[in-house]
């Protein structure tokens, strides 16, 4: 079940990757994970505002892969599907069912997604297999005065121009992410968080005067459905041939 | 009957050369209580009924079951394209399909699609009904009411979109069914009409509700129509209701209640298929 996970320990959750391997036959890896992100482009959002970003963080995991598809390939399979001819459409309707724990990465790190160059968030244990789907945890951090993910910046239209600021401060759970390789060897994850999305329905002009996204008004409802948006997170996971010693 | 004629032949040489290793199958589907009855508001007695304290019932759910097919590695495809039109009000189950002497064993792969059809012929609809879904390129039509202290709303919805529900499993987990030698085994595809109102394209906590929809009745005329429903962002409801899992193209409540068409068909029962947009 969705939720569960949250609330499980490292130490429970390192059996149950142990318990997956014994089930999936797969030997361990140790796959380093990097993550850097997409900013908004210059062309205006759904709602006709052109969004720059002065700052963009979240604290940043666990990060697990499962062998369980995806529900939605979404856009960020679209994207990749573009490069290499891929398609999306797949869907297990209305219930993703994650299947095993293949990979897991259970450090949360407050990452910067304007860093110029994506961040290396360390190394995540893992089993081969075959990977199709992730799930990314977002949690509080006093790093970020107890928010989850911090947002400023500044969005114009027809000559008006506001900055803004946001946070989430509740515990965020992105479940059903498109992941897909078949690892049988060394491998390296990038995720690339697509902020596009995360702002891409968010109307500014129902921001109050205080230019803080509220919540349960447009604004800030808007940007949590598009943090929860899967198709923000681009997974490609490199695969060598030869299998890891 | 194109598929059926195709397939005849081969399944006559199969059962004339070892009519010990065939069996019979016959696929029916069902569209439970939800669609036949109706769904109520959720209490202790029904705890999986409308959040919201709405009564819901159709009036007519129509839906287009096409392009049927059954395999394994060992056994060659065998089905029926035929797209049959069936009003899941009726009481069920329904036949769709009953083949004779096919092989025997484990048919491991079963799909069904969902489509606009203009061929498409009568199930168990009439041929009123299947003359509506045919000129009107639907795959599923949707009517009825929803009922809460005095106030009713109708609404009469059709969603043109397709869908493929392949790698059929049941409850357990076991993909297909396994036709017995010399015996008959009997399938249903399992229309989950509630799941038009549920609030998440993908949580499976999901839960039905009805206030938003009946909300967006912006002329206050009792019909909720698709283009009222579409005039609602989403992002205006709250934020814990119609989570759009990762479809991001899905930014409405019209294009929500749509996108919910992709999850209908279930096997036996409770069992889950895997669905493609067609």
């Amino acid at each position: 079940m969705r939720r569960l996970h949250l609330h499980v320990t490292p130490i429970a959750l390192s059996l149950t990757l142990a318990a997956c391997v014994g089930d999936t036959g797969g030997r361990y890896l140790s796959v380093p994970i990097s993550v850097g992100a997409q900013a908004p482009g210059a062309g205006p959002n759904a709602k006709g505002w052109t969004v720059q970003l002065t700052r963009a963080e979240l604290n940043m995991g666990p990060l697990r892969l499962y062998e369980g598809e995806p529900l939605f390939a979404g856009l960020a399979e679209d994207m990749l599907g573009l490069l290499f001819g891929g398609r999306s459409a797949f869907a297990h309707p209305g219930h993703y069912e994650e299947g095993a724990a293949l990979a897991e990465w259970l450090q949360p790190r407050v990452i910067d997604l304007l860093s110029p160059s994506p961040v290396l968030l360390g190394d995540a244990d893992a089993v081969t297999g075959a990977y199709r789907s992730a799930q990314l945890d977002l949690n509080p951090s006093p790093e970020l005065g107890g928010a989850v993910l911090v947002l400023q910046g500044t969005a114009d239209r027809d000559g008006t121009s506001l900055s803004f600021s946001a946070t989430a401060s509740s515990a965020i759970s992105v479940q059903g992410i498109a992941a897909s390789a078949d690892v049988q060897g060394a491998a390296e994850i990038n995720l690339t968080v697509d902020l596009g999305t995360w702002v891409e329905n968010i109307d500014f002009e129902l921001l109050g005067p205080s230019r803080t996204l509220v919540p349960e008004t447009q604004p800030h409802s808007a940007l949590m459905r598009g943090v929860f948006n899967t198709s923000a997170y681009a997974f490609v996971i490199s695969t060598s041939a030869a299998p890891q010693d | 009957m194109k598929h059926l004629q195709l397939y005849l032949p081969l399944l006559a040489a199969l059962g004339s050369g070892c009519s010990a290793q065939t069996g019979d199958l016959t696929l029916t589907t069902y569209g439970e209580e939800f669609i036949e009855v109706g769904m109520p508001p959720a209490s202790e007695s029904s705890p999986e009924g409308v959040v919201d304290g709405w009564s819901i019932t159709y009036d007519s759910f129509l839906i287009v079951l096409a392009d049927i097919e059954l395999a394994d590695e060992d056994i060659p495809m065998i089905g029926d394209a035929q797209a049959r039109v069936f009003d899941m009000t009726q009481a069920g189950p329904h036949q769709i399909l009953r083949l004779q002497q096919v092989p025997a064993g484990n048919l491991s792969q079963v799909q069904v699609s969902t489509r606009p059809a203009a061929d498409a012929v009568a199930g168990n609809a009439t041929a009123e009904q299947v003359q509506r879904m045919t000129t009107q390129g639907w795959s599923v039509f949707a009517q009825g009411k929803a009922e809460r202290a005095g106030i009713t709303k109708t609404f009469a919805w059709g969603f043109e979109l397709g869908t493929r529900y392949r790698n059929c499993k049941d409850a357990d987990e076991i993909s297909g069914l396994v036709v017995p030698t010399g015996g008959s085994v009997q399938a249903e595809f399992t229309i989950h009409g509630d799941h038009l109102f549920f609030d998440d394209l993908q949580d499976p906590s999901a839960v039905m509700r009805f206030d938003a929809i009946a909300a967006a009745d912006a002329d206050m005329d009792g019909e909720v129509t698709l283009s009222e429903l579409e005039a609602v962002d989403l992002a205006t409801l709250p934020s814990d209701q119609y989570g759009t899992g990762g479809d991001g193209r899905v930014l409405d409540l019209a294009h929500f209640i749509r996108d919910q068409t992709r999850s209908l068909v279930h096997f036996a029962g409770e069992g889950h298929c895997q669905a493609e947009t067609l």
